[in-house]
């Protein structure tokens, strides 16, 4: 029930920040409220690190009292805001048989999401010694105590990267404040947020291309296997497909001999980072695709730079990636956001800046925070360097492998990467229209992505194919895994000619 | 549908795609049934029990959790520290494995406040190795103690520290071979520690 207030009290925050700022683009319903959930999320991430970073723990009445405080506008504001958003379809064509299955099949994705979430305790360990550990700590310590700063003594407390940031174990507490104690598994539902939001944003950002690729391509997202689980019932990529579509305790009973069998369980709605990490990204990423076209709006500025700075707060990763897709969209040429001409080139580099300048403003106190916690992980920061990528080029072969078999995982993802790379390949044919194109910034942003999770991979002091049995790299390109959806459909399919007040 | 706009190969492969959707929805529909028969109505306890794979909701770990709040006050400040050889290469075992339950128990046990030497080395399991040989070469905890001037240098470096923390018990979990009745925990009286008789549970054996 506290997942459910508190996703509640998300919804409502990010219908006040989206209509304090009166946006002036019309948002299609699905956009609007996937953005306002986004938005919502993000700013109690960037709020609480900043108010428990000068206050220390809070109580939960007053953390409860803050997180109302936002959300009351959002009752008065919410009105305006959906009423301001494109009607509902009433000129589109009328849904088809199949795009009505589509539909159910997105819904029942959604419902399995809200489950997978829902019913088991958290259980990784990151979920539990990255994140919930931390969010314990925050709800009854605060951030900064003995807990983060000992661990590199004589003798100290232990914690897992004391220096990773606080987004994802603070949504966790104030869940906690809401239900006044901490519990993780309290927590976890909110993580079907996560899936649910890109999916809705996804359909609205294909809708130009028609109605059946917007449902495609929701589809394809929430339906991803790593989702729901990393861990496979059986060694045996076919025992283990008779396990999922049969259960883990049959193929048990039925091969018996075929080595041990378990239960699939655990990844990204096991509330771990990678999900809020890949879905602010994201929303980030449509914002200000928005935002430096001709029809962006304040919103999308503020917007964008709340996902942004969620993004940074959710994991390390994101110190690369929200970097890499401002640096895109900034070089990138096209016209992201939809038709119509673009805005004068400076103007849309002048929101990208003030978007980038907010991100990095909410997040400020937590960088100047972090510098005083020891970082204690593999020293990556340290190990990317020019002499240290020239010494690991020996393991080019090794890396390389373990990224051609996450990309051809199907257990894993179904046929995405396929479908990404042949989206590149096919887009390939037309050069010139595709450094137009509105989907290449974000092919890009994936193309970067992978470039910096192989580097990482190249000088990583840990045993390639030890880390490759705990899920990596998949583990790291799930966080790009939304964008390069949104790349797949948008490159294969051109946009349809429906009027698009009919969109939606 | 929208008259379709994508080459075919992509309108293909797009299927395929969904096709291999029905494998992630078989396990959708064995997750439910498999909730129902083991989770539903069941405690938060019954429900960890019941997750297979995961070290930190055996029994065994939880039993831990029950007598360590039996026995510790709120608020205890529990050093612990490994026992008996280090064999962790050989035994193979992992991550949550007993040896390294000082992880979860940081978790699990608060507001116990739980400790260990060299905590830098004790959380990231490729240096884990260099973590038990401090404590069995360096301060040779389970034979003579510290012989060199150095190693001397570093255990009293180490009780310092204990005492600056308040570290009032310890608990030694042994490393390899494991058993429950190798647990030990102890106080700390007048600076030397003092074993709990009865703090392992009869029937996790000797």
């Amino acid at each position: 029930m506290a997942a459910l207030a508190c996703a509640l009290l998300a919804w409502l925050i990010g219908h006040t920040v989206l209509g304090l700022c009166r946006p002036t683009r019309r948002r299609g319903l699905v956009e609007l409220e996937a953005t306002a959930v986004l938005v919502g999320l993000a700013l109690l991430c960037v709020l609480f690190t900043n108010v428990v970073l000068a206050v220390g723990a809070l109580t939960p009445a007053v953390g409860t009292g803050l997180a109302l405080l936002l959300a009351l506008p959002g009752l008065f504001l919410l009105r305006g805001n959906r009423a301001a958003a494109r009607p509902l379809e009433t000129t589109a064509r009328p849904w088809s048989p199949g795009q009505r299955l589509l539909l159910v099949a997105i819904s029942g994705f959604g419902a399995l999401a809200i489950f997978a979430a829902a019913s088991s305790p958290v259980q990784g360990f990151d979920a539990l010694f990255h994140y919930a550990y931390k969010g314990q700590l925050i709800f009854h310590e605060g951030i900064g105590g003995e807990a983060w700063t000992s661990g590199t003594g004589a003798v100290g407390r232990i914690m897992t990267h004391p220096n990773y940031p606080p987004g994802v174990p603070l949504l966790e507490v104030v869940v906690g404040y809401l239900r006044g104690a901490f519990d993780e598994d309290a927590a976890r539902p909110l993580w079907s947020l996560f899936a649910l939001a890109p999916a809705g944003l996804l359909y609205s950002a294909l809708r130009a291309r028609g109605r059946t690729p917007a449902l495609l391509g929701a589809l394809v997202w929430i339906s991803l296997p790593l989702l729901y689980y990393w861990r496979l019932p059986n060694g045996d990529s076919l025992l283990a497909t008779y396990g999922l579509v049969f259960g883990y305790e049959a193929g048990a009973a039925r091969f018996p001999e075929a080595g041990p069998w378990q239960r699939a369980a655990s990844w990204n709605l096991d509330a771990t980072a990678g999900l809020p990490l890949a879905a602010f990204l994201f929303g980030g990423y449509r914002c200000l695709a928005h935002a430096r076209a001709a029809t962006g709006d304040r919103a999308d500025v503020m917007c964008g730079g709340l996902l942004l700075a969620g993004a940074l707060l959710a994991k390390n990763e994101g110190l690369a990636l929200v970097p890499l897709v401002i640096l895109v969209l900034a070089l990138a040429p096209g016209r992201p956001g939809g038709g119509g001409a673009g805005p004068d080139r400076t103007v849309g580099l002048g929101r990208l800046a003030l978007v980038a300048l907010l991100a990095g403003a909410l997040v400020a106190v937590w960088f100047v925070a972090r510098q005083g916690l020891p970082s204690v992980d593999e020293g990556y920061g340290a190990r990317l360097t020019p002499a240290g990528l020239a010494d690991s080029l020996g393991r080019v072969r090794e890396v390389t492998g373990t990224f051609a078999r996450a990309f051809g995982n199907v257990l894993l993802w179904n046929l995405l990467w396929p479908l990404f790379g042949c989206a590149l390949l096919w887009a390939l044919r037309r050069p010139r229209r595709l450094l137009g194109h509105e989907a290449l910034p974000a092919a890009l942003v994936v193309l970067g992505a992978t470039g910096i999770f192989f580097a990482v991979m190249l000088v990583t002091p840990w045993d390639i194919y030890e880390l490759e049995g705990t899920g990596v790299p998949s583990r790291l390109l799930f966080q790009v895994a939304p964008l390069a959806v949104f790349a797949a459909f948008a490159l294969l399919w051109e946009p349809a000619d429906e009027p698009p007040q009919s969109r939606n | 549908m929208d008259v379709p706009r994508a080459p075919l190969f992509a309108r293909l492969l797009v299927g395929a795609s969904l096709a291999l959707t029905v494998i992630t929805a078989g396990f959708g529909v064995h997750s439910v049934a498999d909730w129902r028969a083991n989770m539903q109505g069941r405690s938060v306890r019954e429900q960890r029990a019941s997750v297979s794979g995961v070290a930190w909701f055996r029994t065994e770990f939880t039993g831990l959790l029950d007598r360590l709040e039996e026995v510790l006050p709120p608020g205890a400040r529990l050093l612990v520290e490994p026992a008996a050889g280090p064999a962790l290469a050989a035994s193979g075992e992992r991550l949550g494995s007993p040896p390294r339950w000082f992880l979860p128990l940081t978790h699990y046990a608060w507001p116990v406040r739980v400790y260990v030497r060299r905590p830098e080395q004790a959380v990231i399991f490729f240096t884990y190795e260099s973590w038990l040989d401090h404590h069995f070469e360096v301060l040779d905890i389970d034979g003579g103690g510290p012989a060199t001037p150095e190693a001397v240098r570093l255990a009293a470096e180490d009780e310092r520290a204990i005492d600056e923390h308040g570290i009032e018990w310890r608990l030694r979990i042994p490393t390899w071979p494991f058993s429950m009745g190798g647990l030990r925990l102890d106080r700390r009286v007048d600076g030397a520690w003092v074993e709990q008789a009865d703090f392992p549970r009869p029937e996790w054996g000797a």
